[in-house]
């Protein structure tokens, strides 16, 4: 292999109190990739996710981010070290203004001296955001919560951002949008791992996927391998995509 | 005096005190918001911070309204330091009882220790103005209650530019709001407990500087007074500090407005609407926020 992965998971196990969720899930993101985690409700893609920002410990496991463990960090200390994680169901401040929200996406302090330039490249990337940028964020309407969410991630300068579910409730034009988006993204160097039960779009977009069934990694491959193959498509898949 | 203008300045002198509850109230939101605890010993420090303005006044003939401002960096230090020492272990628990009961805890020791030290008695700050008044619009205006409601503005308009310029100020709202997505954009979660915890330790000073100046106190009144800055926190809402400051001035309202009409009967007034707001409108208590979804 030329490049360490930029995340490395390996053995996780993770849950709440005594009812564990993930059994002994290994998965690895290239420099520059797009890695899908797809599954089913209750497949444990949340918590693999709140695992690796920091709002879980793992029970067991390695998580090597960008050459350092990063298992059982808190949260900011992983922000910090450039992994930012878009929560399902947007988690915005929606009784602060957009502006604001952003901001507080460069709260870490190695961000912080960079925030006006990466307000620049926010607005720039949603020239709606820059027109709304004194309003409630709870005002705007799902697509731009989802855009200004995303936004709020990328001002923290992410190497990795995940995105849990950014299709969640939206609809399916808007959808489009937010995908086209992320691409953009991507394509500007940020490497991503995005979570969706939008299992034919995540796969589509995405290099490499990972499926997720109670807990455990049942099957990974290219996106277009996966999403050719047909028995993956019944078992795990067709029934949702 | 008829009738009329004596309920006038009844009503005046409890829109003045009233600002004193609304104080207190955002101390308490500022904690609920970041830390998930109803403060209980926010009457307690109100009542230690006037003691510090009483025994500055008596010992080294510190005026009161000069001693705020010592008061105000001090009182920010002990918040510091007592978020570090007594809460910063329970702030990190799921479960919020144990910080709750440190407070309760808290106000209690505090309760006794000052009685221990003080004696019981009540205690007043007697200055050349303390019993002195103006007219305005026909009125006899306390000097003293004028000023606590002055200081309670500015203390007010203080803490909403805190929140609303700073960075810290800003991941104090955001806490408030979401502590998940807060913690999620790398906002520390012990500092900003510290920073609210140590404000609302600083509002309890300034609240007591001028509970001081204007009343007396006693070691025991802080519970009652907790429970005062809980309803006027009930009755405007909670986070927003404004709010709390309207509930404070409803508050001082409604007791003024029923010890008139119904004389002796001012807290029990108060209690009963706090009830009937819980009973009605818990949301005013409860709910944090309202979610689009």
């Amino acid at each position: 292999m030329a490049n360490p992965p930029l995340l490395e998971v390996r053995g996780l196990c993770a849950g709440y109190g005594d009812s564990q969720v993930l059994w002994d899930v290994s998965l690895a993101v290239p420099q520059g990739g797009l890695v899908a985690i797809v599954g089913a409700n209750g497949a444990g893609k949340s918590t693999l996710l709140k695992t690796l920002s920091g709002l879980l410990r793992p029970m067991a496991g390695e998580i090597v981010f960008d050459g350092r463990s990063i298992a059982g960090m808190p949260p900011q200390q992983i922000v910090a070290a450039g992994l930012s994680h878009v929560p399902e169901g947007r988690g915005l401040f929606s009784r602060m203004t957009v502006l604001e929200n952003l901001q507080l996406g460069a709260y870490p302090a190695q961000v912080r001296a960079r925030m006006n330039e990466s307000l620049q490249r926010i607005f720039e990337l949603f020239p709606r955001l820059a027109e709304r940028r004194e309003q409630r964020a709870g005002l705007l309407s799902g697509g731009e919560q989802q855009m200004l969410a995303i936004g709020r991630a990328v001002m923290a300068c992410p190497k990795l951002l995940i995105l849990d579910e950014p299709s969640m409730g939206l609809a399916p034009r808007i959808v489009d949008e937010v995908f086209r988006f992320v691409q953009t993204l991507h394509a500007s160097g940020v490497t991503l791992v995005l979570v969706e039960q939008n299992i034919q779009s995540a796969l589509r977009l995405s290099d490499h996927a990972y499926v997720l069934k109670t807990g455990r990694v049942v099957m990974q491959g290219g996106g277009a391998e996966l999403l050719a193959d047909a028995e993956i498509r019944k078992a795990y898949i067709g029934s949702l995509g | 005096m008829s009738g009329l203008a004596i309920l006038a300045e009844l009503l005046v002198n409890g829109v003045l005190f009233g600002a004193m509850y609304g104080v207190a109230a955002i101390g308490l939101s500022l904690i609920f918001g970041t830390m998930g605890i109803i403060f209980l010993a926010q009457g307690a420090m109100i009542v230690l911070g006037g003691y510090a303005a009483y025994w500055a006044f008596r010992l080294l003939g510190v005026d009161p309204y000069v001693m705020l401002f010592l008061l105000l960096p001090g009182s920010l230090l002990v918040g510091s330091a007592m978020y570090q020492l007594l809460f910063r272990r329970a702030a990190a628990m799921q479960d919020k009882n144990t910080s709750l009961l440190i407070a309760v805890g808290l106000s209690f020791m505090l309760e006794s220790v000052m009685s221990l030290a003080w004696t019981p008695d009540p205690r007043s700050i007697t200055t050349g103005y303390s019993s002195g008044s103006f007219q305005f619009l026909g009125m006899n205006w306390s000097i003293t209650r004028t000023a606590g409601f002055f200081v309670a503005l500015v203390a007010t308009i203080g803490v909403t530019q805190f929140l609303r310029r700073t960075m810290i100020g800003k991941a104090v709202r955001a806490t408030s709001e979401d502590m998940t997505s807060a913690a999620l954009v790398g906002i520390p979660p012990h500092r900003v407990n510290m920073i609210a915890f140590a404000i609302g330790i600083a509002l309890a000073g300034i609240a007591g500087c001028t509970l001081a100046a204007t009343y007396t106190i006693d070691p025991y009144f802080g519970f009652l007074l907790s429970l005062k800055a809980l309803i006027a926190l009930a009755l405007g809402g909670l986070g927003h500090v404004g709010g709390a400051l309207a509930g404070g001035i409803l508050l001082g309202l409604i007791e003024s407005g029923s010890s008139y009409l119904l004389p002796g009967w001012g807290d029990a007034v108060g209690y009963a609407v706090f009830l009937l707001v819980l009973m009605f409108r818990p949301q005013g208590l409860f709910v944090r926020t309202v979610t689009k979804t």
